[in-house]
């Protein structure tokens, strides 16, 4: 049965090398001096604007001519290797909602660039970090081994699948995916499965 | 179990490494080490070994981190040593519980020559004693620990490796948070080091904790085709009352694992302060995960202990550490007067080399002792890598194997035994061999030196050397003598277009001739134009140095930062502070004198040209680039204003193409673009490609970048492209996006491929020099 679990972005650890990271300070470990005053600034934003949420279910697969859950086909070498053995998948749709997306959007069209580029950042990480935690708390709750949590579009694994996502999980969220190119709205938003084995 | 069964299981999955004991230890009140808990109760660390495996091990390490001789001395044991070993590994094998057992050897706590003490070969019969006693009671692998210093740590893989090339054998170094050991070596040195050597895994541990170590970890894991192990520290400890505690719990650990194993890492443990309930999340979360692929990154370069020298920079290396006519330096060689060869080898850094030739002279009356003393003070001393000028085979070998880092071996013939015997020692030690393009007889023209470099491809397969571990030395020979500058000109310009590295004694052009240094500077100012990589010369004479510096500058081979442009210094820091009022005010100064044309030619895009140039080099982060962008930007806004409509500046047009939505890289584009005084038409995100072509149609920009972050939304470019050419739109178009490449952008039709924030200006100001 579909769940939707929403998590306080306050609760949400996110380390500060991530984000340093992603933000392209690398090798530094810290958000330097010179940028903590605005990367505080942007992070209380990113707290007020953001509302982490996971929708998830999970599914018995069948093992006919491919890895198959609720009659779609999760095909490739990434999927072999780490649900090949399920007998129980996790399918988990996280998102921080749209109001993330227009903050970032208000900032760049106000010539605030550093902000929008710091915030986008932060999003990416937090919505990253919001899986994790939500990740590990599965693995703390089931009595079964777990995969690797493995997303569309990440090695051989068909990006065509977040359609599925969407619908199955984009009403309970409000996301939505682009038929095309499979995009998910709002931006910060993402997928994965996670297979259960003994 | 022998390294390949080993190996194979690692190509599979990950394995789970226990954590600390030695803390566990004091944790429960123990004040002694695990030594001497191993002789007094060793049930106690059984115990504890249990636990690990219980908790997920799949590797227990013997409780004999410190039960070398040397460290083993330091508390009165070491008539001991072997009983300690024994049981040590005894009661691991009692406790393993089908876990594997990794020998456990840490450093002895010394420091090595300079910067103490102990010699290469006092570590070396050291180590030897335990891993010898590990290797007799059937240890599944050795694991060489918590090492400060790479030379330690080379001298106790040889140790290993020398009794058994059959055993698995993982090295750690342990770096501060600044991203280096104790003894300065950096994650790229030990990388490149460690690869070349015959060990199966290398990693780190201890020192730090796990967030902390990531960003350290990446960077080995990008430079590494080993397996990669890593244990960090339960946190940084804090002093509690009289008590150590680790601060960071297995739930806080568990939240990095995973950024570990996405790093590629194939083993995975905990250091310091952990304890079995840390073991059981790391399992939890990647215990049944296969190892991800990673990418590597190939890096052509030399090292000191503490020094990376990559080849993708001019490489001067200062040719003066050679006997040979200096009456000084043979008698400072002949009496080991260390100082006075310092003395040599620092002037020419002083003066500009990045690294150095040595040249002992008459090799027969160096002891080898003084000749490994002298290599290892310039390393630690002066941070300066080392091309091995040494001709006896022995004396070669003997430095090779006691040298901190990866040095060039200067040189080997393409004449089969002596290629061989030198290939042969660099596989076994490490390092980059210098190849020269003859054979027996000295090389008469370019064919000549062709076929010494084919017959060198020949000998590198017979060999089994890669081909990335050589640099070719394309045979300067003299003018007075009769020697062609031409054929080593066409050889360097040959095997650049191979792709391959080259370097030459550039002295030996001129010798004998009058105006030495003006026929040294002119020919290497040929042999730049034509891709040499390096060249070992005399960094004291300016003209030369000079000559080389403008050279790099105009081939585009040095950042412009071998030049000053003039007055912007003070323009340079309030747009990297973002001080929008300072550089306002001075833009209003410039104005009282200079019409605005001027004053964005000659002190606004001058100091963001520079701003990019520091940003290129790695010397600003991005988001440095996008404040001062975002600070010039105004005052170019301001300055603008003031020129007339038809002066204003050329037009550049910017979209994410239909379907993405992922516009952060393209307004960080356009912000960098707009901030060099050009006009932006910024479309947005999710652009149909229709209407991008009606804009490109109806504005005529200099030229129009395409973003594209998905695999599914880039063929957009393609169709975007087609549609302009069919409308005989002649716009260059640069493209850009992480799903993107220089290949990829080709296939599209791109005239561009952007790599990075700043790439648009380039090709903008060229294709601007063009139209």
């Amino acid at each position: 049965m579909l769940k939707v679990v929403e998590i306080s972005p306050y609760d949400v650890e996110l380390p500060q090398r991530a984000i340093a990271a992603r933000m392209g300070f690398k090798g530094v470990g810290a958000v330097p001096e010179q940028f903590r005053a605005v990367y505080n600034e942007v992070m209380d934003i990113a707290l007020k604007v953001a509302r982490p949420a996971i929708a998830f279910d999970n599914f018995i697969p069948t093992f006919e001519d491919a890895i198959k859950i609720d009659d779609v086909k999760i095909d490739g070498n990434l999927a072999n290797n780490q649900l090949g053995k399920s007998i129980e998948i996790t399918a988990m749709l996280s998102t921080l909602g749209d109001e993330i997306d227009d903050e970032i959007s208000k900032l760049h069209v106000k010539g605030e660039e550093l902000k929008s580029f710091m915030l986008d950042s932060i999003g990416s990480e937090l919505i990253e970090y919001t899986s994790r935690k939500f990740d590990l708390q599965l693995r703390t709750q089931k009595q079964m081994k777990g995969s690797a949590r493995i997303a569309p579009g990440y090695v051989d694994l068909s990006i065509s699948l977040n359609a599925w996502f969407a619908s199955i999980f984009g009403r309970a969220l409000n996301v939505s995916c682009d038929a095309e190119v499979f995009t998910f709205l709002p931006r910060k938003t993402i997928s994965a499965f996670i297979g259960w084995s003994r | 179990m022998n390294r390949k069964e080993f190996s194979n299981i690692l190509k599979t999955r990950v394995l789970i490494l226990d954590g600390a004991y030695g803390t566990e230890l004091m944790r429960m009140g123990f004040k002694e080490s695990p030594e001497e808990i191993i002789l007094k109760d060793p049930e106690i660390i059984k115990k504890l070994h249990q636990e690990y495996a219980k908790a997920g091990s799949n590797l227990l390490l013997t409780s004999t981190f410190g039960a070398s001789p040397i460290k083993l001395s330091k508390i009165g044991l070491e008539k001991r040593h072997d009983e300690i070993v024994k049981t040590a590994v005894r009661i691991a094998r009692e406790a393993s519980n089908s876990a594997l057992i990794l020998g456990d050897i840490g450093p002895t706590g010394d420091l090595p020559f300079p910067i103490g003490d102990r010699t290469f070969d006092e570590y070396y019969d050291n180590f030897q004693k335990t891993a010898r006693i590990l290797l007799e009671e059937g240890v599944d692998g050795v694991i060489l620990e918590t090492f400060t210093d790479i030379l330690e740590l080379k001298a106790a893989t040889f140790a290993v490796r020398d009794l058994s090339k059959d055993i698995f054998l993982i090295t750690h170094l342990t770096f501060d948070q600044n991203g280096r050991t104790l003894t300065g070596t950096d994650p790229v040195n030990f990388a490149i080091t460690f690869d070349d050597l015959d060990v199966d895994a290398i990693g780190m541990n201890c020192s730090i904790g796990p967030e902390e170590m990531l960003p350290i970890f990446e960077e080995l894991s990008k430079y590494t085709h080993k397996f990669l192990t890593v244990e960090p520290d339960a946190g940084k400890p804090v002093l509690k009352g009289d008590q150590v505690e680790y601060p960071i719990g297995p739930e806080e650990f568990a939240l990095h694992v995973d950024s570990y194993w996405e790093a590629g890492a194939n083993i995975v443990g905990s250091c310091c302060g952990s304890n079995p309930a840390h073991t059981s999340k790391i399992s939890r979360i990647i215990g049944k995960r296969s190892p991800v692929e990673k990418d590597e990154k190939k890096i052509f370069a030399i090292s000191s202990s503490s020094n990376v020298v990559t080849f993708d920079d001019f490489v001067i290396i200062g040719e003066r550490l050679n006997p040979a006519g200096k009456k000084k330096l043979t008698e400072a060689m002949k009496n080991e007067d260390i100082d006075y060869v310092l003395s040599i080898a620092r002037e020419q850094i002083e003066s500009g080399a990045t690294a150095l030739d040595m040249n002992f002279g008459v090799e027969q009356i160096i002891s080898k002792e003084f000749a490994v003393k002298v290599a290892t003070s310039i390393s630690y001393k002066l941070n300066s890598p080392l091309s091995l000028d040494v001709q006896t085979p022995y004396l070669l070998e003997y430095i090779l194997k006691r040298y901190p880092g990866r040095p060039l071996i200067n040189s080997a013939r393409a004449v089969d035994e002596e290629f061989i015997k030198r290939a042969d020692l660099v596989k076994r030690y490490g390092g980059i061999l210098m190849v020269l393009a003859m054979e027996e007889k000295v090389p008469e023209s370019f064919e000549d030196r062709k076929r010494s470099i084919n017959r060198i491809f020949e000998l590198l397969q017979t060999v089994d050397l890669p081909v990335d571990r050589v640099i070719f030395d394309p045979i300067v020979l003299a003018l007075g003598a009769g020697g062609d500058p031409k054929d080593t000109i066409d050889t360097i310009k040959y095997l650049s277009s191979l792709g391959f590295k080259t370097s030459f004694g550039l002295s030996n052009v001129s010798f004998g001739m009058p105006d030495r240094s003006y026929i040294n500077a002119s020919f290497l100012t040929l042999a730049v134009a034509n891709g040499l990589s390096a060249a070992i010369m005399n960094p004291l004479d300016e003209i030369v140095m000079k000559t080389l510096k403008t050279s790099l500058l105009v081939t585009k081979r040095s950042q412009i930062t071998a030049v000053t442009i003039e007055s912007t210094d003070e323009i340079l820091n309030a747009v990297l502070s973002g001080s929008n009022e300072t550089l306002l005010k001075m833009v209003d100064e410039f104005l009282k004198n200079e019409d605005p044309l001027n004053v964005i030619e000659k002190h606004l895009k001058p100091v963001m040209d520079r701003v990019g140039d520091l940003y290129g080099a790695g010397k600003i982060f991005l988001p440095q680039l996008i404040l001062a962008a975002q600070t010039a930007q105004k005052a170019f806004e301001k300055v603008q204003s003031l020129i007339p409509l038809k002066e204003s500046s050329d037009k550049f047009i910017i979209a994410t193409v239909k379907g993405d939505v992922h516009d952060i890289g393209k307004n960080i584009v356009a912000t960098i673009v707009k901030s060099a005084g050009y006009t932006v038409i910024d479309l947005g995100r999710d652009i149909p490609s229709e209407k991008i072509v009606n804009m490109v149609e109806r504005e005529k920009p200099l030229m129009l970048g395409l973003s594209a972050m998905m695999t599914t939304t880039a063929p957009r470019i393609k169709d975007i492209i087609d549609e302009m050419k069919k409308r005989k739109i002649n716009v260059p178009v640069i493209v850009g996006g992480a799903s993107l490449n220089e290949d990829l952008s080709k296939q599209f039709g791109a005239d561009f491929y952007a790599q990075n924030a700043t790439d648009a200006i380039k090709y903008l100001e060229k294709v601007k020099k063009l139209s």
